[in-house]
C-alpha cells in the first residue's frame, strides 16, 4: 500500500480549509504550532489562533471559555501533556458540555527515544472515564479529516487521538464518513476478529493478509469511535468468530482492550487477547523499535494471533 | 454610576444576605462566611455594572470562580428574578438544581467551577472570545483569595497581560482567610498587589464592603490603558453579622434557628433603609 502524508499533516489542512468558510473554528496551542502543522492556521487566520505558551491548565480553561462565546475551538497538544496535565479541567468542560475539540497530537509511542514523560499511552483510558466526552481514534489520514468533520458537528466535547510522526496507509475512499459510535468490518473472516483502532488498525490489516497465508481466516474490526463504542459490531464479530485480538499503543487497562472486554462481558462473553503496553515503562529507542518491543507490528500482531490459536 | 446605584446595591445586598443565611440555615449546608464576604461585589456587579441577561449572547460575561459562595450567587439570581426565589429552599437537596458549588445547571451560570484556581483561564478565553467576535462586552471573574495559589492562575494572569485583555477584570475576594486559617501563615499570597502588577495588570485595592468603591473601580475599568485590570477588595468573612464577622469558624459552620433570627434581625435595617 501506498504511503500517504500523516495524519495531523491531513487534520490540519483540513481545519484551515474548514476554518476559511466557518468563522467559529479557532485553535488554541501550547507552543506546538509547528510540530502540529498549524503554521498555515497561525500565519493565515491569526486572530483566531491562541498560543498559550507552555501552559496546559491554562489551553484548557481558555478555550472552554470561548466555546461558551459559541466559538469553536480546537486544543492543539501532544497528547503526552494535554490529557495528563490537564485533566481535570478536561473533565469539567464535559461537566459543561463545552464544545470543545480537544486533539491529542504525537500520540502513543510516537515520540520515541524521548521516553516514557513524552509517550501518550494512557490517554484512552483518561478519557473514556469521563462522562460525555466523546472518543475518536482514526486510523488514516482520510480517517482522520472525517473524524474532524463529524467533531465539529457534534455538541459536546470531543478528544481525538491523532497519528503524528508515523506514517499510516490509506485504507478508505475519500468521500469516506466517520460513523460516530460506529466501526468499520475492514475484513471478513472465521476464525478471530482483530480489533484495532488508531495507528493499529492498518496494522491488523496487514496482519490478517500475514494469517490468511497461513490460513487463519481473520476479520478485522476498526473501531474508530471508542467512545461510544459500537457494542452491536463487537457483539456480532464475537459471535461470529468466538475469539477476538484487540491490539493498541496503550496500556492494557482501561484502554480499547478494556473496552472490548467490557461490553462482551456484558453482550457475548468470548476470550479476548489484548495486545498493547504491558503495566510498564517502554525501553529507550525510535518509536518503530518501540513498536516492535512491543509486537505492535503487523509481524508481531500475526506471530501473537498465530501462538494464541495454537 | 449614580448615588441611586449606591443605594440600590446597598438594600439589594441587604435583601441577598437575607436568603443566603435562610438558604444554607434550611440545607443545613453551605459556606456563608464566604457567601457574606462576597455578597457587596456580586450585588454591585449585578445591580450596576453586568449588562445583558442570560439569554443575550453579547451579554458581559461573569465567572465565579470561588464556586463554594453559592449561596450568595444563587441569592442575587433570585432578585434578579433569574432563578425563583421558592427554589432556594432546596439547595443541596435531593433532585435539586442547586448544587452547593454553582453548575451551570442553574441559569444565569457561565460555567461548572468549583474545583479552585479554573476561573481566570475560563475568563481569559472569554475575553478573548469577545475580541474574536468584535464585542465589546466584559468579562469579570471574581475569584477567592486562597484560590490564588492554584498555579493555573498565574497562567492566565500571564496570558491576559500578554494579549492585552484590557476588557477583563479579576476581582480578588481578600478575606485573607482559607477554611481555618489565614491565607499568610498556609502559603503566603502577599505582597498581592506587587504580584499582580508585575504580571502586567493594572491593580487597586479597595474595600470590598464599600459599595461606592466596589462602583467606581467596575465602572472605570481598565485601570490601565491595554492591560487587564485586578481588583483586590479586602473584605470580611462573615460580613454583615456580627457573630459571624472575623470568625473562621463560620467558613462552613451549621446556621442554628435560633442564629438564624439573630442575623436576620441584624440585617433588617440595611433591607428597610
Amino acid at each position: 500500500m501506498a504511503s500517504t502524508p500523516d495524519c495531523a499533516t491531513a487534520f490540519s489542512a483540513a481545519l484551515l480549509e474548514l476554518a476559511r468558510t466557518d468563522e467559529r473554528i479557532c485553535i488554541v496551542n501550547n507552543d506546538s504550532a509547528e510540530t502540529h502543522s498549524a503554521l498555515g492556521f497561525q500565519s493565515e487566520l491569526p486572530d483566531r489562533f491562541v498560543d498559550v505558551g507552555i501552559a496546559e491548565q491554562n489551553l484548557v480553561g481558555v478555550a472552554i471559555g470561548m466555546a461558551n462565546a459559541g466559538l469553536r475551538p480546537f486544543v492543539y497538544s501532544a497528547s503526552c501533556f494535554m490529557a495528563s496535565r490537564a485533566l481535570e479541567q478536561i473533565k469539567n468542560a464535559a461537566y459543561t458540555n463545552a464544545n470543545v475539540v480537544f486533539c491529542g497530537f504525537v500520540s502513543g509511542l510516537a515520540y520515541g527515544a524521548l521516553g516514557g514523560t513524552h509517550h501518550a499511552v494512557e490517554d484512552l483510558a483518561w478519557m473514556r472515564a469521563i462522562p460525555r466526552m466523546t472518543v475518536l481514534a482514526p486510523a488514516t489520514p482520510v480517517d482522520t479529516v472525517a473524524a474532524l468533520r463529524e467533531a465539529l458537528t457534534h455538541d459536546g466535547p470531543v478528544y481525538i487521538r491523532i497519528v503524528s510522526k508515523l506514517d499510516t496507509p490509506e485504507l478508505f475512499p475519500a468521500d469516506h464518513g466517520f460513523a460516530y459510535g460506529g466501526s468499520e468490518q475492514l475484513r471478513e473472516g472465521e476464525d478471530v476478529t482483530l480489533v484495532g483502532t488508531g495507528l493499529l488498525t492498518s496494522r491488523l490489516v496487514e496482519a490478517a493478509d500475514l494469517l490468511a497465508a497461513d490460513g487463519v481466516r481473520a476479520g478485522v474490526l476498526h473501531l474508530g469511535s471508542v467512545q461510544p463504542i459500537d457494542a452491536e459490531a463487537i457483539g456480532r464479530a464475537a459471535a461470529r468468530t468466538g475469539r477476538l485480538v484487540v491490539a493498541e499503543d496503550h496500556v492494557l487497562n482501561g484502554g480499547l482492550g478494556g473496552a472490548v472486554a467490557e461490553t462482551v462481558v456484558r453482550t457475548h462473553p468470548v476470550p479476548v487477547l489484548q495486545i498493547g503496553v504491558p503495566n510498564e515503562y517502554a525501553p529507550i529507542g525510535p518509536a518503530e523499535f518501540l513498536y516492535e518491543h512491543f509486537g505492535l507490528t503487523p509481524q508481531g500482531i500475526a506471530k501473537r494471533v498465530r501462538e494464541w490459536l495454537a | 454610576m449614580s448615588s441611586q446605584d449606591v443605594a440600590l446595591v446597598r438594600r439589594q445586598a441587604a435583601r441577598a444576605r437575607a436568603l443566603a443565611l435562610t438558604t444554607v440555615s434550611t440545607a443545613g449546608t453551605g459556606h456563608i462566611g464566604a457567601d457574606l464576604s462576597a455578597m457587596d461585589i456580586l450585588c454591585s456587579l449585578y445591580f450596576s455594572v453586568l449588562r445583558g441577561g442570560p439569554e443575550d449572547p453579547d451579554r458581559d460575561r461573569f465567572i465565579l470562580s470561588k464556586a463554594h459562595a453559592s449561596a450568595a450567587m444563587y441569592s442575587v439570581l433570585a432578585l434578579k428574578g433569574i432563578l425563583p426565589e421558592a427554589e432556594l429552599s432546596t439547595f443541596g437537596g435531593a433532585d435539586s438544581r442547586l448544587s452547593t458549588v454553582v453548575s451551570t445547571r442553574v441559569p444565569g451560570i457561565e460555567f461548572n467551577t468549583g474545583s479552585l484556581g479554573h476561573g481566570l483561564s475560563l475568563g481569559a478565553g472569554a475575553a478573548l472570545a469577545a475580541r474574536v467576535q468584535g464585542s465589546g462586552r466584559r468579562t469579570f471573574v471574581l475569584t477567592g483569595d486562597g484560590e490564588l495559589q492554584e498555579g493555573s492562575n498565574w497562567e492566565a494572569a500571564m496570558l491576559a497581560a500578554s494579549r492585552k485583555l484590557s476588557s477583563l477584570v479579576v476581582v480578588v475576594d481578600r478575606n485573607l482567610a482559607q477554611k481555618g486559617a489565614s491565607t499568610e501563615d498556609i502559603n503566603a499570597l502577599e505582597p498581592l498587589e506587587d504580584k499582580w502588577r508585575s504580571f502586567g495588570w493594572g491593580v487597586r485595592t479597595v474595600d470590598g464592603h464599600d459599595v461606592e468603591a466596589l462602583l467606581d473601580v467596575f465602572h472605570g475599568a481598565p485601570l490601565e490603558e491595554s492591560r487587564p485590570t485586578c481588583v483586590i477588595a479586602s473584605t470580611v468573612k462573615g460580613k454583615g453579622v456580627s457573630f459571624m464577622e472575623r470568625n473562621l469558624e463560620w467558613h462552613s459552620r451549621r446556621l442554628t434557628p435560633d442564629l438564624l433570627d439573630q442575623a436576620l434581625r441584624e440585617l433588617e435595617h440595611g433591607i428597610d433603609a
